[in-house]
């Protein structure tokens, strides 16, 4: 076979990555027993892939949902708020979905969707506390665009 | 005539799961845009993160990728695989955050909201003993210092490779680029990574 470390790193990476089929394993390992230079390179690759695996990334705050909510349904329809916080007061959602999607039905599927008969009022501290972050974040947005004359988002629309 | 009609047919049934909600989207389905938002959230706020490494910029920007991916549903067209075209829109934000001195201006944003402000972190419950989590530490910061010295494309092509498993095609849509750039810029930061973080082993 070809010296990997000089002219097929990729077989070399995918072994790192353990994304090598069993037969191309037994070739490249037959090469390695013989081959300092793919050794080396083998177990160096291996400490970068360990190394990476150890990165872990940061947890999530947890009103990002309900941020994102909410400036899809500031941009959805601008007037729906008054008809929200009526709504709002009638806390309810509709039993057995997930928070996610009880949320969503409450800002973005609101005044998009066919209204049927009002939903089941439930009580849920969890999608309260939903509505409350949904609330301020829709607060702050509003000043923002105040203080901007409305013209956040620039070049969102961009891609 | 038919054989189109039949591979028409056959195309949709064999559609990934995760284009069929996009669909559904599209269709004014919401529940079905909360369903890849669930799904996608983390991977893509985590890939965000550790192209920008600032916590706070990469969920920002992965608000601006879903309102994206949100606003773009009317002309959705299953061409790419949707894990493909979702990290094609993060990274061109990534990019262009990490290019222009935008971000200067967004981190003095994020600093100012970030005073007084409080937010609930699902932090795990976890209580590894102080050595390690030092240890952990100088480790975690050789990383995340190889990673940032890395020019932003190969940093990209290397997160998307190691973190979301993603082929080199899936790669190369991602970027923009070709499947044999891909290559070229992955080994290039293999690599560099290799002798960097020599001395972790
Ligand atoms: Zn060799």
């Amino acid at each position: 076979m070809r010296c990997p470390e000089t002219d097929n790193q990729e077989l070399l990476v995918a072994y790192g990555a353990g994304r090598l089929g069993s037969r191309e394993t037994a070739k490249l390992e037959a090469h390695l027993a013989e081959c300092e230079a793919c050794r080396v390179a083998c177990a160096a690759q291996a400490t970068v892939w360990k190394a990476l695996d150890g990165w872990e990334a940061e947890p999530l705050a947890s009103d990002f949902d309900a941020r994102l909510l909410a400036r899809i349904a500031s941009e959805e329809q601008p007037g729906w708020r008054r008809r929200w916080r009526e709504w709002l007061r009638a806390v309810a959602a509709r039993p057995a979905v997930p928070a996610f999607a009880a949320l969503f039905m409450v800002v973005a599927g609101f005044w998009l969707l066919p209204r049927g008969a009002p939903p089941e009022p439930r009580a849920d501290a969890a999608l309260v506390r939903e509505i409350e972050i949904i609330e301020a974040t829709l607060d702050d947005l509003e000043m923002v665009k105040e203080l901007s004359g409305g013209d956040r988002g620039e070049g969102a629309r961009s891609l | 005539m038919k054989t189109g009609v039949q591979q028409t047919v056959v195309g949709v049934a064999a559609l990934e799961h995760d284009a069929q909600l996009m669909l559904r989207v599209r269709e004014g389905d919401q529940a079905s845009f909360g369903l890849l938002l669930e799904k996608y959230r983390a991977p893509v706020v985590h890939f965000l993160y550790r192209m920008v490494q600032n916590q706070a910029v990469a969920e920002e920007l992965a608000q601006e990728v879903f309102l994206r991916v949100y606003r773009s549903r009317t002309s959705y067209e299953p061409a790419a695989r949707f894990t493909t075209w979702l990290f094609r829109i993060a990274t061109h934000l990534a990019l262009n955050w990490l290019r222009d001195g935008k971000h200067e201006r967004l981190q003095e944003r994020l600093d100012e909201e970030g005073e007084g402000q409080t937010v609930r972190r699902d932090v795990p419950d976890r209580r590894p003993s102080a050595e390690q989590i030092l240890l952990k530490r100088v480790r975690r910061d050789e990383i995340r210092a190889a990673i940032a010295a890395l020019p932003a494309k190969q940093r990209a092509a290397v997160l998307m490779h190691k973190y979301q498993e993603m082929d080199y095609a899936q790669i190369a849509g991602a970027l923009g680029c070709s499947e044999s750039a891909v290559k070229s810029l992955l080994f290039r930061a293999y690599e560099t990574l290799r002798a960097r973080l020599r001395r972790l082993a």
